[in-house]
């Protein structure tokens, strides 16, 4: 080991091979058209990167599946570029990680091929009524009944539903946290959509004396809090890739934009005033991809960093939206205008920041990590 | 993508810091201390470090050096800035005088370098020639087998920084009058007792004599009138000053920004134990939430310039040539290494400064009465507000990042 400040060639591999395909198979008319759906997801695409072995990155050989968590986190980065729409967090980063780590051997051979193939896609119902996205917040109750269990309460927020197949559902029970795999079909299951500022449809999910048997319940709920921790770090460091990506991405088409932009016999490029806002903004997103960076990496080798986690997090959110905001100021009134793509990425950051909890909840995590 | 240290790496920090740990001692500091604001230096430190060969660490065994990699290099100024020293300093005067310099010269000073026994004082800077370094107009007329010296130079040290007795001004100045701005300069190596040079003390915020008990180095205005240097001291080639100037920047800067990295560790970890300490007082309860959040946020723009130091030493370690292909080229990262280090120990200091209330623009004995870490914050809020304008300001720098690295039409 020691420090390299380069993609290795796997992974720049992954790289490259991720970003022909989604600059082919992902343009900017299928995120408007996934947004007016309202399905917020492409099955064309998603078999796309099923076949092409991208939804097994991060998942072991031996369960269908190829490359690092690390190569996982360079998927998101590139996802981010261009504003893919689809369940990739929860499925791959959340629920894919949570199982590679803690299902049992039954469960990884029937469920991690079926997410690289693209057959599964989980949503994650963890938010409850305070929004936080903190698993002790939780309030749902999983009652024991002989070796399943049965559970009843709300979950609120829920993104991903109208693609999903699976409920990632976590609840409270007399032995600990129980996080299960719930069909989406299943009996009781019961879902409220309505259309959100990033243009997703979120859901309010109904639970009403849903069973759920034992060989559904992912890892001991014994330990289900430490699970659930560990697995919505992984997707936290996911996340911060890719609104590294997708900031970064935004940069570019900016910058391209000022070249071509003509305002008093000038291209507004080469006016001070917006280059000094630009290269802080290409300082900012600079970090937010090297602090990504390093907690992939970390958490590839193994080591969990809560904390490190939660600064990366807070980071790329506070560098995506001062990129959104200053791009948007920089297309003028194009930039206002739903025909450019600068709001698509504004309106998307503004759920990216909070949909796996908020920059609050992330500092707090990070201070108490530094032991104040 | 990796970010760990070698286990030879991990050994070579743990040797730095048992060292700093064993032989700059409470005293030493406090000595070291004497006239110096920010990371510290001193004679007395400058010998432990000359007795390791630690003086021109970069520089292969046989010129005295340690033949260290940017790494290594990185390791040892983070770790050295953690401790609140900066050994040396001039790391490029030393680089462009290996490159460029006649027998004699290297002969000359290589050695001394090595030993710690000479003293380079910059001259770069006038008082129409800062941001626009290449307006020097400062003269140097060659007659006959020497050259004339006139005119006058801003902000350098003194030379006479306790520690070497044998004090050279590194002199930019012009020696064509007629050629286009850049190409008529020259580095002249001149010897500060020269007669017809007088030195003019300039006080600054970074070292004030008012908070100290004895005095205190400043920078100096340097003048020369017809100051007379034989022709032999010539730097390389004439009028090709500007582009050795820019030689050896890189290691500088691949230095400095790793000893801000230090210095910006240390401070984060002294604020973050004095929170930790307070957390029974009123004053603590009120601002917790901010406090909380600040040193969070402080955590992470760290670890950004952890990041940007050891690429920066990456990339010099892999090569120029190879560099070349990085998406970034080592220069963009120094510069966004300068602006972000600036940027981050302002913050943190004024954090600091916040946090501590009233005991935060205590000095001397009043400040070690109350804090445990004394008056370093204070020094560190004046000291950090020329990091943003000395050795290229932010504003300049942020020019560059964004026509050489954005791509943006020139200004």
């Amino acid at each position: 080991m020691s420090i390299r400040f380069d993609l290795s060639e796997g992974q720049a591999l992954v790289q490259r091979t991720v970003r022909d395909v989604l600059e082919r198979e992902c343009p900017e008319s299928l995120v408007r058209e996934a947004e007016e759906s309202g399905f917020g997801h492409s099955p064309a695409l998603w078999q796309k990167l099923g076949e092409t072995g991208f939804l097994g990155l991060g998942i072991p050989e031996a369960y269908g599946g190829d490359g690092s968590f690390f190569d996982l986190g360079v998927f998101f980065e590139e996802a981010g570029r261009v504003l893919m729409p689809g369940p990739q967090l929860a499925t791959l980063a959340i629920a894919g990680q949570l199982i590679v780590a803690e299902g049992t051997e039954e469960q990884k051979l029937r469920l991690l091929p079926a997410i690289a193939s693209g057959g599964a896609i989980i949503a994650l119902a963890l938010n409850e009524r305070d929004g936080e996205c903190r698993p002790e917040h939780v309030e749902t109750r999983a009652r024991r009944d002989g070796d399943a269990y049965v559970i009843d309460g709300t979950k609120q927020f829920i993104k991903d539903t109208p693609a999903a197949t699976h409920l990632l559902v976590v609840a409270r029970s007399e032995d600990g946290f129980v996080n299960a795999l719930v069909p989406i079909d299943a009996p009781g299951v019961s879902v409220r959509r309505f259309r959100v500022l990033s243009g997703d449809m979120l859901a309010e999910v109904q639970l009403d004396s849903v069973r759920v048997a034992a060989g559904d319940v992912i890892g001991a709920p014994a330990r289900g809090l430490a699970a659930l921790a560990h697995a919505l770090d992984r997707g936290k460091a996911c996340l911060a890739a890719q609104m590294a990506g997708a900031a970064d991405a935004l940069m570019r088409k900016t910058v391209d934009y000022m070249n071509e932009r003509v305002t008093f016999g000038r291209p507004i490029s080469s006016y001070q005033a917006l280059q000094h806002r630009m290269s802080q903004i290409a300082i900012l997103v600079y970090g937010a991809r090297h602090l990504a960076y390093n907690v992939l990496w970390r958490l590839s080798e193994g080591t969990e960093c809560a904390g490190e986690v939660a600064q990366a997090k807070f980071f790329a959110s506070d560098a995506y939206r001062q990129t959104t905001n200053e791009s948007l100021q920089f297309h003028g009134a194009y930039g206002y205008s739903l025909e450019y793509a600068v709001q698509l990425y504004w309106r998307r950051m503004r759920l990216d920041e909070v949909v796996l909890g908020d920059s609050f909840l992330e500092r707090e995590a990070a201070a108490q990590a530094l032991g104040i | 993508m990796e970010f760990s240290f070698t286990p030879q790496q991990t050994a070579f920090r743990e040797e730095i810091r048992d060292f700093l740990r064993r032989e700059m001692t409470p005293e030493v500091m406090a000595r070291a201390k004497r006239g110096y604001v920010g990371p510290y230096y001193s004679d007395e430190i400058k010998k432990k470090f000359v007795e390791r060969g630690w003086s021109v660490v970069h520089w292969p065994k046989e010129l005295g050096g340690q033949g260290w990699s940017p790494i290594e290099q990185t390791i040892f100024f983070e770790e050295c800035g953690y401790s609140g020293i900066t050994p040396g300093g001039l790391q490029n005067v030393a680089e462009t005088i290996r490159i460029y310099g006649s027998e004699q010269q290297k002969e000359y000073f290589l050695p001394r370098f090595a030993r710690g026994e000479v003293g380079f004082t910059l001259g770069l800077s006038e008082a129409n020639a800062g941001v626009d370094a290449a307006n020097v107009q400062m003269r140097a007329d060659l007659q006959g087998d020497h050259y004339v010296i006139n005119g006058s130079k801003l902000w350098g040290g003194s030379g006479d920084e306790g520690y070497a007795k044998d004090n050279w001004h590194w002199l930019i100045c012009r020696t064509d009058q007629q050629a286009e701005r850049h190409r008529g300069l020259s580095i002249v190596l001149v010897p500060l007792e020269s007669p017809g040079i007088t030195i003019r003390p300039i006080h600054v915020l970074g070292s004030m004599e008012l908070l100290e008990d004895h005095p205190v180095n400043t920078v100096c205005a340097i003048y020369y009138d017809d100051v007379v240097v034989p022709k032999e001291n010539l730097l390389g080639e004439e009028n090709r000053g500007w582009y050795q100037l820019m030689t050896g920047l890189d290691t500088l800067r691949t230095n400095i920004a790793a000893g801000y990295l230090g210095q910006a560790r240390r401070t984060l970890d002294d604020i973050t134990a004095y929170v930790r300490e307070r957390k029974d007082s009123p004053r603590w309860i009120a601002g917790s939430q901010w406090v909380r959040f600040q040193l969070a946020q402080h955590a992470a723009e760290t670890q950004v310039l952890w990041n940007l130091s050891y690429q920066i030493a990456y990339e010099a370690q892999k090569g120029r040539d190879a560099a070349a292909e990085s998406p970034i080229a080592p220069s963009h990262l120094a510069s966004m290494a300068k602006i972000w280090s600036a940027d981050l120990l302002q913050r943190l200091s004024a954090t600091a400064m916040q946090v501590l209330g009233i005991h935060g623009v205590l000095a001397r004995k009043e400040a070690e009465r109350w804090l445990p870490f004394a008056d370093e914050v204070q020094r560190l809020a004046r000291w950090s507000r020329q990091l943003s304008i000395g050795g290229g300001s932010s504003e300049v720098l942020r020019t560059q990042i964004a026509e050489r690295y954005l791509g943006m039409a020139r200004s």
